[in-house]
């Protein structure tokens, strides 16, 4: 033993961001967690300054455990690695056998590494169409209508240039709280340097704070919003008439489209003033180069979701800010990479066992294997491989799944593996999901996890992950299949206790279900496959000083092969749509829920209810067991103005009942006098990992979880069988005997 | 001199919990150090506690307040007064 500290670089636990840290270790402990001050990715958020908290907390899932009573019961036995991935194997056959591939569910979110790609990777290998991961409720809708227009997405991530561009739309994001801070540094860098900074958010967002204009709406009504804009661009004659008239096709239907959405008729809808919406339509449209930025929240509104997601790509287009640098950079293909030939997408296609599509794809067409095939064959011209996030065209809807499994709707779905995702928590309406998992129908669910989540508890083997300082990784959106950009980073210490990467997993999985042969020993020999077309080992990356490349993309692709559409254009009727039987080119509608589409209960439950905007100290559901970030955000607050809050004998701080006809949990009161008095915004994703875990309780989810009381569906879906998360109606009073 | 917190605070609050002085308050989005009450640690630590602490090395020292470390332990027996600080640390 020696007492020496040493210095490593490595990747910091705490969430799914993979920042990049300096790791000090002593004895082969870490000891000491800091930002890599040499890296273009330096963990520097609150959440990382809990990593070695993280690393090592009394609640980390340390061995695989088997069931041992009831699920939910918080029974456990603890058993080896290889018994339970016999027993798991052996199941996942018999279901195979009697049930078809199809009869698998995974079911994954903020990723652990390679977890997400490693299980696509499984899967399509399997034959099962039915994995919903990271992004699924997480901006697909926005990416499925962008392919959709224009064949591409905009890179994720991007950021306003310094000194060129001239204005950033943030629409639906909060980069400040949600992305790392060396983005969220880089809007600010731009309007020091004169960039316009607006932002679209019914809340006064920490990146509204900083904005020139902030765009202040009713929740839902985004897809209005665009569309008074359109009006205004398209009437004053502000749009790029070359662009137009050389690359869009259905620029008349478009026109007639939005002739009715006046701004005054869209001041009405959207509770936005004229004179704003005459703004921010006028300073975007005459502004060149500019960004309008992906969204999380015009995602996930259910029904009012299609037409925002598409009014934002046509705003890009008509204005004529697609793949340009400054402005709408499209995201480029792995090239550096051999991810798209990792994945195997083309075995799923036509899988020998395969007999059926998504469990959703009969309801939400657009992400499906036929939708797949569909996206593939438009865009065979510019990319014959397909794109890299190729998943995010497939992904069902998580209320098919629970249909699936309790119903056997469309078909049965018998068997689940969780890793990195807490369902219960994350998706609408807990009590199904809790129905579904509790199911005899579902024959076996698996977890593998860093925590006991209340997901967790409800399992049948729980397996124990390895955190990012205990194993290789390569930039988690790389891994998604986003972009020609990558870096590698080695482990900074070995496993504690029993943890496993992820890939060992499906590796194991794979190999005992006759998929030998396709899985190298290890993750970092998987990653070697990888990296192949950069002629560069995993090893020697890591160890270089600049442990990363990002080659610059050229700039509007589309000159050379068109856009990747069928017909080549930016096609503002989009042919896929229709073709999949979606009205291309639909008209604004309302949220399921909302004072114009139910006024009746909005009688009930006045006020209405946007849910879920992140904080930068817990990333998702995560990280509410870390001490030093609870004590700074100790429960779920709901943002009210002090006026409502008066007329409701409701005090700053006072726990508060958020009501709907779903039932109701309790949220914290914060006053804040900038939300629309008719407007309250709830926190999401809460549970209480002090409270007891084995059911009832489950970690307090029914107390705490706003999800529990977010209906999920069919009908309320957006039109990919997204969750509408972000435009409710609830009421909401006093706790009267708050304990 | 007094220690600063710059710019690139990430509000982590790391600093806060490990003042002796309780100096460090979450201002308008980053921490503050109080100069009035920062000793840099003088009479109570051998090293800087809130640099120390601070994952990405922001709390740093204040070009604009330099003080003598007689100033700094002076404030720091006021801060803890009846404690006997004196420039030599025992941890």
């Amino acid at each position: 033993m020696s007492n020496q500290t040493v210095t490593r670089r490595g990747t910091c636990p705490v969430c799914g961001l993979g920042c990049h840290v300096e790791v000090s270790a002593r004895d082969d402990m870490p000891v000491r967690i800091k930002k890599d001050p040499h890296s273009f990715h330096p963990a520097t958020c609150p959440r990382s300054a809990s990593a070695l908290d993280y690393h090592d907390h009394p609640g980390r899932l340390n061995h695989p455990m088997k069931r041992a009573g009831r699920r939910g019961e918080g029974k456990w036995q603890q058993i080896s690695w290889e018994q339970a991935i016999d027993e798991i194997a052996e199941k996942l056959g018999r279901i195979r056998d009697a049930h078809g591939p199809e009869a698998v569910l995974i079911l994954g979110g903020s990723v652990h590494g390679a977890s997400d790609a490693a299980a696509w990777r499984w899967c399509n290998l399997w034959g099962t169409p039915n994995y919903i991961h990271q992004g699924k409720n997480c901006g697909e809708a926005e990416d499925l209508a962008e392919w959709s227009v224009y064949g591409d997405i905009g890179a994720p991530g991007t950021t306003p240039i310094p000194g060129l561009t001239k204005v950033a739309i943030m629409w639906g994001l909060n980069a400040h709280s949600s992305w790392t801070k060396m983005l969220w540094d880089q809007f600010l860098a731009a309007k020091e340097r004169g960039t316009k900074l607006v932002v679209v958010d019914p809340r006064r967002s920490e990146s509204a704070e900083k904005a020139d204009l902030w765009v202040r709406l009713r929740p839902g009504t985004d897809g209005a919003l665009a569309y008074g804009m359109l009006n205004v661009i398209i009437e004053e004659g502000l749009y790029d008439k070359d662009f137009v008239e050389r690359w869009c096709e259905g620029f008349d239907e478009l026109t007639a489209r939005v002739k009715s959405y006046t701004p005054e008729k869209v001041e009405e809808i959207t509770w936005v003033p004229v004179a704003t919406i005459l703004d921010v339509a006028r300073l975007y449209a005459t502004s060149k180069p500019s960004l309008l930025s992906w969204g999380l929240g015009n995602s996930l509104l259910g029904k009012a979701t299609y037409s925002a997601v598409l009014g934002k790509c046509f705003l890009r287009a008509i204005t004529g800010n697609l793949d340009v640098p400054g402005g709408h950079p499209f995201d480029d293909m792995p090239k550096q990479i051999a991810f798209r030939e990792e994945m195997h997408w083309d075995r799923l296609l036509d899988h020998p066992l395969r007999k059926r599509d998504n469990v959703s794809a009969h309801l939400w067409p657009v992400a499906s294997v036929r939708g797949l095939k569909l996206f593939r064959k438009a865009m065979a011209k510019v990319h014959p491989k397909g794109v890299g996030p190729a998943s995010y065209m497939l992904y069902p809807s998580a209320t098919s799944a629970w249909s699936a499994i309790l119903d056997g709707d469309p078909y049965p779905v018998k068997a689940a593996i969780t890793q990195g995702s807490n369902g219960l928590v994350a998706f609408a309406n807990s009590r199904r999901i809790h129905q579904a998992m509790t199911s005899e129908n579902l024959e076996l669910h698996v977890v593998m996890d860093h925590f006991m989540t209340p997901t967790a508890q409800l399992a049948d083997y729980v397996m124990p992950a390895t955190d990012a300082l205990e194993r290789v990784t390569i930039l988690p959106s790389a891994l998604w299949g986003f972009g020609n950009a990558y870096a590698a980073t080695a482990a900074a210490a070995d496993p504690l206790y029993q943890r496993r990467d992820d890939y060992q997993l499906w590796r194991d999985l794979g190999n005992r279900l006759g998929q030998s042969g396709y899985w190298p020993d290890t993750l970092e020999q998987w990653f070697d496959r990888l990296l192949e077309p950069s002629d560069v080992s995993f090893e020697e990356l890591a160890s270089r000083d600049v442990n990363w490349l990002f080659p610059t993309p050229s700039e509007k692709r589309y000159e050379e092969k068109g856009f990747a559409t069928f017909s080549g254009k930016v096609e503002l009727v989009p042919s896929l749509l229709e073709k999949l039987g979606y009205p291309p080119l639909p008209d604004y509608e309302e949220p399921s829920w909302s004072p114009v589409s139910t006024p009746e209960l909005a009688e009930e439950y006045p006020l209405v209810m946007t849910t879920g905007a992140s904080s930068r100290y817990y990333y998702r559901s995560h990280q509410r067991m870390l001490e030093k970030l609870r004590r700074r955000y100790p429960s779920p607050l709901l943002q009210i103005h002090p006026e409502t809050a008066r007329d409701l004998g409701i005090a700053e701080g006072d726990w508060v009942w958020v009501e709907t006809p779903m039932g109701r949990i309790k949220e914290k009161a914060r006053l804040v006098d900038w939300i629309d008095p008719r407007v309250v915004h709830a926190d999401a994703l809460w549970w209480f990992p002090e409270q007891p875990g084995e059911v009832p309780s489950l970690n307090g989810v029914w107390d705490h979880t706003i999800n529990a009381i977010i209906p999920d569906d069919a009908d309320r879906n957006d039109y990919a069988g997204d969750h509408c998360l972000r435009a409710l109606l609830c009421r909401a009073y006093p706790v009267q005997d708050p304990k | 001199m007094a220690t600063m917190i710059t710019d690139d605070c990430i509000s982590c609050g790391a600093c806060e919990d490990e003042c002796p002085n309780d100096a460090i308050r979450l201002g308008d989005d980053i921490f503050v150090i109080d100069p009035e009450r920062c000793s840099e640690c003088v009479g109570l630590h051998a090293t800087q506690k809130c640099a120390e602490a601070c994952p990405v090395e922001c709390c740093v020292p204040d070009p604009e307040r330099r003080e003598t470390e007689e100033v700094l332990l002076e404030r720091a027996q006021r801060i803890h007064a009846g404690r006997g600080l004196t420039l030599e640390v025992n941890e």
